[in-house]
């Protein structure tokens, strides 16, 4: 990394290799994000269809998949405005749904080397449930800014897309065939999830008990909110572990 | 008008989650506990993900949801292929809705 003083060659061909590095690092993140595009995809049209039978407009459904940019949310707001819940409730409610984000959010910065504020300014927008799990297991200790354009832009763009195709062809897609596909997150979670599993077993007490969690705390509160509290508990027990036996897994 | 209003707000206050931590924290050296603790987060997040939503992956029922997560597991331990376990999990879940 350390250039010779003064050898113009020396700093364009590390400009050169930047560029190169920057550019198959964004080609890995696309590639990484084509499950969750696979599975983004037939969700957002069930948004779209929803939020437009719901009454709201094409414009205003694409809006909130732009905009917004959180399944969970999104499906939150269309049915709070249906059932005509007050407008300060429906932020707040979001906004609590939400903040999961910051937990996501704290946990990957920890993998992210910050050199300019923009980029991860940008990058960070397309920070879901899905990218956040993907980009966490990376094998690399760090994650590069050019993969996470890649993963979260081609996430983005299946959701926006699938939004308007929702949105535009109300009454052609049959709901049949996405319910089918709604299991592909769910197994793409499965397919990153198991082989840890499989290597710590410290990862499997930390997983189960998030599922666990999450499933006694979604019986009163119902899914979607059970996550934040499931997943800062399960990891509260894990580290709680790795203190005991004294390695980490 | 309104729901303009509460878009773009829910918009705001959903970014600025996302993006003051990851800008913030990434520059910052954290104490041991907490980088232990944030290192258990995906982990955490998975199990909590993954259950119980999967049951309610298929509109139809719990079982597609079910049956189509054992096929993903299986299908990873035995052919560490992604995207084979995808699509033998949707064949599961919509394999399973021909047996109602």
């Amino acid at each position: 990394m350390v250039n010779p003083i003064g050898s113009m060659e020396g700093l364009e061909a590390e400009a050169a290799e930047h560029a190169a590095s920057l550019k198959s690092e964004w080609r890995r993140g696309v590639r990484a994000a084509m499950p969750i595009a696979m599975g983004y995809f037939p969700i957002a049209v069930t948004f779209g269809l929803l939020a437009k039978s719901s009454g709201l407009g094409f414009g205003i459904s694409i809006l909130m998949s732009l905009f917004v940019y959180s399944g969970a949310s999104q499906f939150l707001t269309v049915g709070m405005l249906a059932a005509g819940t007050p407008f300060i409730a429906v932020v707040a409610a979001n906004l609590i749904l939400n903040l999961r984000h910051v937990v996501m959010s704290t946990s990957l910065a920890r993998r992210y080397r910050l050199e300019k504020r923009l980029p991860a300014a940008i990058v960070s927008f397309g920070i879901t449930d899905e990218t956040f799990v993907v980009a966490s297991n990376e094998k690399s200790p760090f994650v590069s800014t050019g993969f996470l354009f890649g993963l979260n832009a081609t996430a983005y763009a299946s959701w926006a897309a699938g939004t308007a195709a929702g949105a535009v062809f109300t009454a052609w897609i049959p709901e049949d065939l996405a319910a089918s596909m709604g299991v592909a997150l769910y197994a793409m979670f499965i397919a990153l999830l198991v082989p840890s599993m499989k290597k710590s077993r410290n990862v499997t007490a930390v997983a189960i008990t998030g599922a666990a969690l999450s499933w006694v705390f979604s019986l009163p509160l119902g899914p979607g909110w059970s996550i934040v509290p499931a997943t800062l508990l399960a990891a509260l027990f894990g580290m709680i572990l790795d203190r005991r036996k004294g390695n980490g897994a | 008008m309104t729901v303009l209003w509460i878009i773009l707000l829910i918009g705001i206050g959903t970014y600025l989650m996302r993006m003051v931590p990851f800008v913030l924290v990434s520059n910052l050296r954290l104490p041991a506990w907490l980088d232990r603790y944030l290192q258990k987060i995906p982990y955490a997040a998975m199990g909590a993900l993954i259950f119980p939503g999967i049951l309610h992956a298929d509109t139809s029922g719990i079982w597609p949801g079910l049956f189509g997560g054992i096929a993903a597991a299986a299908a990873i331990l035995l052919t560490r292929n992604i995207w084979v376990t995808v699509l033998v999990a949707i064949f599961a879940a919509a394999g399973t809705k021909l047996f109602y």
